[in-house]
């Protein structure tokens, strides 16, 4: 049986280029949106085999609180989720994504066929536990420190990360220079710590950076 | 200042000079000398100022290096003690007595007189002076912070710069081969003339707190550009005179270290008690009913000031003319000797005051306007982080997916294998990679408030269904309010699905007063509410603390917040 396909992007040249190619696969796409409720609605209607979603989804809910609403009324349709950002804890929201994601990081996506494996392995087993397509990048940093390089990257000041963290500035200021450490930022007097903090961010990130606050 | 008071040279020291040898010179001439008489006596007088010079010298020199007032005010008491001595030792010589108008006095009263009014003088002139350099010192401190406040903002600016600039480059350096590519591909394809990548600045950071700390900066740094406290000694008196109320306390003090000596050899003890203690109370009355007429008619300020000054002259004038019975050459020469010591007192002690309360003015306004600066340094550094976010934000979403759609689109178009659509992919290609980066996600400004909460229901619906009861008059807001609003509702929905799992909610807003209520109500799980997050921040922010979440009665949580039409709200410094 060929796989029935929902993709949602925000992207239209990208959502375009997608749907043809898991065409092109030789899936069948049931439907493409940027919106998320519409996304519902075409699940809802479609039921879908695999939904291909992009974690970043501009303003209002992400690909992962689709992923979840979506699930709520299909408990066993698959999800693949597309992100820029090599750690998904980078775009700032914490939620999971739902059981048997598949999570493809689109720096990542060189060759069709890791799409294609991702896609019939979300159709032939959406509960399934798997490993990430991808390795997130900043695996060795703990929740809180991508939290603390989020805000740096934000331009925050010690004293603002105080405040949002609830601790001290002084607290901060080491956790940065952990921070630092653990992601190999050095810096001297000719060059800023904060600044190669966010170029790391950035790189982490793919391209973009602070997708919300 | 003191340091001009001295009795060495200088103008000040000439002035002094001019003046004693007028009040000095008339009143050491023997009784019948001819111009050997006079010429004489100018030579005391002379003499007894060049001594009087040269202890003060002598005295600065010893205690030169020690605390100020030991070396500013100790050399003129010496001096002036030294030059009172000789006076004195010269009119016994002659057998003049005490000079005529100041009769009954008896020498060595005449030494501590003269002496005691140097010292006040030179006292007075000493704490104006301490009273400068503190201020200066005040005036540094005060410079040093608005320079240290000018250079965090400049550096959170530059590495706000600089973060944007490698925002920048490092997307420009992803999307200019893939965009060389599809320009090649183009040009073999149709020989179309390659198009350049537009990246405007959105906004130039630097700038945007140049024309306030930089120009209060070189303003305090350049003393000469400011109204600078110093004042010339005559541009001191008529500022005194101008504008000041006669200070009484010092002039009392005057009357005190002088009058008794007149009194007590005249009348004794308990008479002159009597007469210091009238005294006392005239010169109270006067100089106060003088500034009360001052304060009356300050356009005539300057005349009710003078005759202030010589109505506290009057009485001293009487008691010559009644009790002494002295001629009427001596009450003359008292009356001109007392308006002169008076009105010296009078403008050099009000004077002080004064400055005091103009340098304190001064600085206050300095610290005012330092304390706007750091304001709206604290707003530029919040508008700095904005900024950065708009950037970071309005950048990630289509370059990203951009450099995805590129490689898509050059890979689907070989595939086709026709040349018109492999032509028609890469001018798509081309187009969305020719458009400027930072205009693709331009925020919706300027909507109301009704619109804002209905785009950011809209955006959650399909997740959660929402029902909303906004009030007309506050769905017509438009502006800051009209963007919070959208906010605290996008907080409370995307809390209620992700944290509550909620299916429904309901949205009110309504106007109390000038403030803008929201509830927010959810029918999902009551959630515990942990640590305050960054959800909460942003919360603090926008209402300025007025705001609650509470679990509903049965299920679900409520959040309530008020906006005020100005809030203060905290700004994240930097």
């Amino acid at each position: 049986m060929i796989a029935r396909i929902l993709v949602v992007e925000d992207d239209p040249f990208a959502r375009t280029l997608l749907r043809g190619q898991v065409e092109q696969l030789g899936y069948k796409v049931v439907g493409d949106t940027a919106i998320a409720s519409d996304a519902v609605r075409l699940a809802h209607e479609q039921t879908p085999d695999v939904m291909l979603v992009d974690l970043d989804l501009g303003r209002g809910p992400t690909g992962a609180d689709l992923a979840h609403a979506v699930r709520r009324t299909q408990p066993r349709i698959g999800v693949v989720v597309l992100t820029s950002y090599t750690d998904p804890r980078l775009a700032g929201t914490h939620r999971p994504l739902p059981i048997g994601s598949r999570l493809l990081i689109k720096r990542t996506l060189t060759d069709v066929s890791v799409l294609a494996d991702a896609l019939s392995g979300a159709a032939a087993d959406p509960l399934g536990e798997i490993e990430c397509a991808a390795v997130p990048a900043a695996t060795g940093l703990s929740d809180e420190q991508v939290e603390l390089l989020r805000l740096v990257a934000l331009g925050c000041s010690n004293a603002e990360i105080a405040r949002r963290r609830y601790v001290t500035e002084s607290a901060v200021v080491k956790s940065i220079t952990r921070l630092a450490k653990a992601l190999d930022v050095g810096h001297d007097n000719a060059t800023n710590l904060r600044v190669g903090l966010t170029r790391a961010y950035v790189d982490l990130c793919g391209t973009g950076g602070t997708h919300r606050e | 200042m003191s340091r001009r008071l001295t009795l060495g040279l200088g103008p000040a020291a000439a002035l002094a000079c001019v003046v004693w040898l007028l009040w000095s010179v008339p009143q050491l001439i023997p009784p019948g000398a001819g111009a050997a008489g006079v010429l004489a006596a100018l030579a005391v007088a002379l003499a007894a100022f060049a001594c009087a010079t040269l202890v003060s010298a002598a005295v600065r020199h010893v205690a030169a290096g020690r605390d100020s007032f030991r070396s500013d005010v100790l050399p003129i008491v010496a001096g002036t003690a030294s030059m009172a001595l000789i006076v004195t030792v010269w009119a016994h010589a002659q057998r003049l007595g005490a000079p005529p108008s100041l009769a009954g006095i008896p020498p060595w009263a005449l030494v501590v007189l003269v002496t005691a009014l140097g010292g006040g003088f030179a006292w007075a002139a000493h704490d104006m002076d301490a009273s400068r350099n503190r201020i200066a010192a005040e005036r540094i401190v005060v410079v040093q912070e608005t320079q240290m406040l000018d250079a965090a903002t400049r550096s959170q600016q530059l590495i706000m710069a600089e973060v944007r600039a490698s925002i920048v480059s490092a997307a420009e350096a992803h999307l200019a081969p893939a965009l060389d590519r599809v320009e090649s591909h183009l040009a073999l394809l149709r020989s179309a003339a390659a198009r350049q990548v537009p990246f405007p600045s959105p906004l130039d950071l630097r700038g945007v707190a140049d024309g306030s700390l930089r120009p209060l900066v070189g303003a305090l740094s350049d003393q000469d550009a400011v109204p600078s406290p110093r004042l010339s000694w005559w541009g001191f008196v008529v500022t005194t005179v101008r504008a000041q109320p006669i200070v009484i306390a010092p002039l009392v003090v005057v009357y005190l270290l002088s009058a008794p000596l007149a009194y007590l050899p005249v009348h004794g003890a308990a008479v002159t008690l009597l007469l210091c203690a009238q005294g006392v109370a005239l010169v109270i009355l006067i100089a106060g009913g003088t500034n009360l007429v001052m304060r009356r008619f300050p356009s005539r300020h300057a005349s009710i000031y003078l005759l202030g000054v010589i109505a506290l002259v009057l009485p001293g004038v009487a008691y010559v003319a009644i009790w002494l019975d002295e001629p009427p050459g001596a009450i003359v020469g008292t009356a001109l000797i007392s308006l002169g010591i008076t009105a010296l007192a009078s403008v050099t002690f009000s004077g002080i005051a004064l400055w005091r309360d103009r340098q304190g003015e001064f600085l206050d306004a300095y610290r005012r306007e330092l304390e706007e600066r750091a304001s709206e340094s604290a707003s530029q550094a919040h508008l700095t982080a904005l900024v950065a976010r708009d950037v970071a934000r309005d950048l990630h979403g289509p370059v990203q997916a951009r450099l995805a759609a590129c490689a898509f689109a050059l890979d689907v178009a070989a595939a086709k294998d026709d040349l018109e659509a492999y032509a028609a992919a890469l001018e798509e290609a081309r187009d969305v990679l020719s458009k400027p980066l930072l205009a693709d996600r331009e925020r919706v400004r300027g909507q109301s408030l009704q619109d804002a909460v209905g785009a950011t229901v809209g955006l959650w619906a399909g997740l959660i269904e929402v029902r909303t009861a906004i009030e007309e008059s506050a769905g017509e807001l438009t502006g800051v309010l009209a963007d919070d609003a959208g906010r605290i509702v996008e907080e409370a929905l995307s809390n209620a699905v992700r944290h509550g799992a909620a299916t429904r909610a309901v949205v009110v807003v309504w106007l109390e007063g000038e403030s803008v209520m929201i509830s927010v109500e959810d029918n999902g799980g009551q959630v515990d509410i942990g640590p305050p997050g960054l959800g909460s921040v942003m919360m603090d922010d926008v209402t300025g603390g007025s705001w609650s979440l509470i679990a509903g009665a049965e299920d679900g949580m409520t959040l309530r917040a008020r906006l005020s039409p100005i809030q203060m709200r905290p700004h994240s410094a930097g």
